[in-house]
């Protein structure tokens, strides 16, 4: 069985090793390579253990060049079916590699604070408590569109896209994931700490540089 | 002459007294400082560790290629693992009230995907 750590079109080398310090190898077809590690019997198990086994693999590649991760806990029978999806997607996986090449995903996170959620509660005593409750949340969704709306403007000029992220309307956070030029990253994360200046009572907050894996799937962005 | 003399002595050796008594509460301040500045480094790294990893489970469970039909986790060990999630990432008093982490979302969100 084989577990798949990500896919590149350039010879990688194979010094990190896998899941089980089982060692790496690059399986070829179709002009690019799965980067993959063989096992007897593996049941994975989304533990932090796991999970960063997983990315420091991606991450040493991420190093070497343009790399496609494949998502946690991905296992195929034989080298024969991982050779036939890199010959069935082989297009496909192209088109995603040349999306990301020369670029990094920062994962940004702008909160809004809790006291500045508060003073935009209205006063109660002006109408039903039950008005002013549906007001409240009517202007702090206003005040996180407005937020939003500064930071998404801020940052995407220094980016070569964004997304955002599943689940970014719930809760107070706004979660998004830019893909951003090697060479601009620091000019990205400063601008991003600026933020925090211009807007009074939001945090931002970047992690990464991760690989590309909000920006992974050619045929249906995020 | 002699009395003189051992006075100078005594005077030399309680300079040279005094002198190490400010030696050790300087070596006791510096440490006192690097163990203060160790233990914010230590909170901030630990505390970029906690976002990271949330970061890192939205990234490595949701991102990614995703190759139909052969992701072997169980929806439960996700669940699991974003409720723990949830429970370190509240212990982070500062994060506490500014995330939006909502693991129930996220699960419904894994149990459209492929496995």
């Amino acid at each position: 069985m084989f577990c798949l750590y990500a896919i590149t079109d350039w010879k990688p080398r194979l010094d990190t090793p896998g899941h089980g310090e089982a060692p790496l190898q690059a399986i070829r077809a179709s002009g690019i390579a799965a980067v993959a590690s063989e096992h007897e019997d593996l049941s994975l198990v989304a533990d932090e253990d796991a999970l960063w086994a997983h990315e420091r693999v991606v991450e040493a590649l991420m190093d070497q060049g343009a790399v496609l991760p494949i998502r946690f806990g991905t296992l195929l029978e034989s080298e024969d079916e991982v050779r036939l999806l890199l010959a069935n997607r082989a297009a496909e996986f192209r088109r995603a590699l040349d999306r990301i090449r020369g670029a990094v995903e920062v994962g940004v996170r702008v909160a809004l604070r809790g006291d500045e959620d508060a003073r935009a509660m209205p006063d109660a005593s002006a109408s039903g408590p039950g008005t002013a409750y549906l007001l409240g949340q009517l202007e702090r969704t206003q005040h996180r569109g407005s937020v939003a709306a500064h930071v998404v403007d801020a940052l995407t000029p220094l980016a070569r896209e964004h997304v955002s992220r599943a689940g970014a309307s719930t809760g107070s956070s706004l979660r998004s994931a830019y893909l951003v030029e090697r060479d601009r990253l620091d000019d990205f994360v400063s601008r991003a700490s600026e933020l925090e200046d211009e807007l009074t009572g939001v945090r931002v907050a970047c992690t990464g540089p991760w690989p590309a894996y909000s920006f992974a799937n050619a045929e249906a962005p995020r | 002459m002699r009395e003189a003399q051992r006075d100078a002595i005594q005077a030399r050796r309680e300079a040279a007294a005094r002198r190490r008594e400010r030696q050790r509460a300087h070596a006791s301040a510096r440490r006192e400082t690097a163990q203060a500045g160790r233990d914010a480094r230590v909170e901030r790294a630990r505390m970029a560790r906690e976002v990271s990893l949330v970061d890192l489970v939205d990234r490595l469970l949701d991102g990614g290629v995703v190759i139909h039909g052969d992701i072997t986790l169980a929806v439960a060990d996700v669940d699991l693992l974003y409720v723990g999630l949830r429970a370190l990432v509240s212990s982070v008093e500062a994060m506490e009230r500014e995330m939006g982490f909502s693991p129930t979302a996220r699960g419904s969100a894994l149990e459209g995907s492929p496995r």
